[in-house]
């Protein structure tokens, strides 16, 4: 049975968002592509859709051309089509679900959760797209009279806010569902990703994940339900405490960053809901390349410098 | 230096260099007439750099050396968020909000016209010391 899966954002979703007044750095459709504990929530998607066995897929941002897409799909000889909204994390596996809508016989599969259905969440047979006049939308709306449905009681995650998003990550790492930091747990609820350095003087207390090639300075502090993703710096004696700190970013001398979402030079607090732009790169910047550069170049001449040094 | 007065300064909503240069000339002048409290009312702060949150701290020394305290009223915010991340919310005294017409001085950007009316002996009782 050959099936393609099409990622993309809900309606729903992008109604509530249509007029949102959050700046591209905190839009929270702008946070399914950035890592998160390590891989992006799309990357996430896609990895548990090879599990299922799916590996044709198409992923559309803010449903740009997304009837073209299923009605695309839907011509090219699958037999199944599943929908899989990015707003929302959920731990099903796809494997039974399309086993479950194979055995109801019916045309679409809705997955319920809760109180009621997850919007954008289904699987439809391939045959009952083509050739629709009018379109998926609406052939999806007159299939659904007659739907199947999908009960789940597993975990379920609506991502509509960055608040939701923290929420998730906090679940992730407090062990409240199955999402896992990308690292090796270096002790007791801290994971790191590769080449991550950290100061020894550094205080760290899990849940904590910290991405690849991060750098946490000296006296910094990482308190409970911190995530810094890939290629981070944190510079001397910063507090981060239950906070999301996307990658690439730079963290000033002596900041206290908590409760909040820092991405692209702006911070997003989640007890004010407020967006801040921080314009000063020694307050919050991004870890630039040049300096990585310079940061490798220095290790590099160190052991040489040692040599001669002790010759 | 006799009669202690209590200036109220409303910080403009861009709270860069160049406001803090304002707000720095501004209490000196006002520091060598008399010797008042100063509450700077932040509630229409939308943004303020490491230049405002210095000209802060250096404002806040001036009054120390006048054995004054810098407090704040009113604070919007996101200069809420900025003075947690820099750590200078540990520093000052904090009122809630109050009537803006109390204001005495109202610092804009230098190509409008200061709204500036000196009411000696305000006093704004603290709500939480």
């Amino acid at each position: 049975m050959r099936i393609a899966a099409i990622l993309s954002t809900s309606e729903e979703f992008l109604a509530a968002h249509v007029d949102g007044n959050l700046r591209a750095g905190h839009d929270p459709s702008s946070y399914f592509h950035c890592d998160f504990l390590g891989a992006s929530l799309v990357q996430r998607s896609l990895l548990k859709l090879e599990q299922a066995g799916i590996s044709d897929y198409q992923v559309i941002d803010h449903r740009e051309g997304w009837e073209e897409a299923v009605a695309k799909l839907a011509n090219a000889g699958f037999d199944l089509l599943l929908f899989v909204p990015l707003d929302t994390y959920t731990e099903v596996e796809y494997r039974e679900f399309v086993r479950f809508h194979v055995q109801s016989g019916k045309a679409l599969t809705q997955f319920f959760a809760g109180d009621g259905a997850v919007s954008g969440l289904a699987v439809t047979n391939a045959e009952a797209l083509r050739g629709a006049t009018d379109g998926a939308s609406s052939t999806l709306a007159a299939l659904a009279a007659d739907q199947a449905r999908f009960e789940y009681a597993g975990y379920v995650k609506q991502l509509a806010s960055p608040g939701d998003f923290y929420a998730l990550l906090q679940d992730a790492l407090f062990g409240r569902c199955a999402l896992l930091p990308v690292g090796t747990e270096i002790r007791p609820k801290v994971w790191a990703g590769a080449e991550v350095e950290i100061d020894e003087s550094a205080e760290i207390v899990g849940p904590v994940f910290i991405g690849r090639k991060s750098c946490i300075s000296a006296c910094c502090q990482l308190a409970p339900g911190t995530s810094i993703e890939r290629d981070c710096e944190i510079d001397c004696g910063t507090t981060v405490k239950e906070a999301w700190i996307t990658e690439k970013t730079y963290l000033g001398v002596s900041l206290d960053v908590r409760r909040s979402i820092v991405r692209n030079r702006t911070l997003f607090h989640l007890d004010r809901n407020v967006e801040v732009e921080i314009q000063d790169k020694n307050l919050i910047g991004t870890s630039e390349p040049s300096s990585a550069f310079f940061a490798g170049l220095a290790a590099w001449l160190r052991p040489k410098y040692s040599e001669v040094h002790n010759v | 230096m006799e009669k202690v007065a209590t200036i109220i300064v409303k910080l403009p909503e861009i709270f860069g260099a160049r406001a803090a240069r304002k707000l720095e000339r501004e209490l000196k002048s006002r520091l060598a007439q008399a010797n008042p409290s100063v509450i700077l009312d932040l509630s229409r702060v939308r943004r303020i750099d490491s230049k405002g949150v210095a000209a802060l701290l250096h404002c806040m020394e001036e009054l120390a050396k006048h054995d004054n305290a810098l407090q704040f009223a009113g604070i919007s915010p996101e200069a809420a968020t900025v003075l947690e991340l820099t750590r200078m919310d540990r520093l000052f005294q904090k009122f809630p909000s109050f009537a803006a017409e109390n204001a005495t001085l109202t610092l804009v950007t230098e190509t409008e016209t200061d709204a500036v009316s000196e009411t000696e002996g305000t006093v704004i009782q603290p709500v939480a010391a």
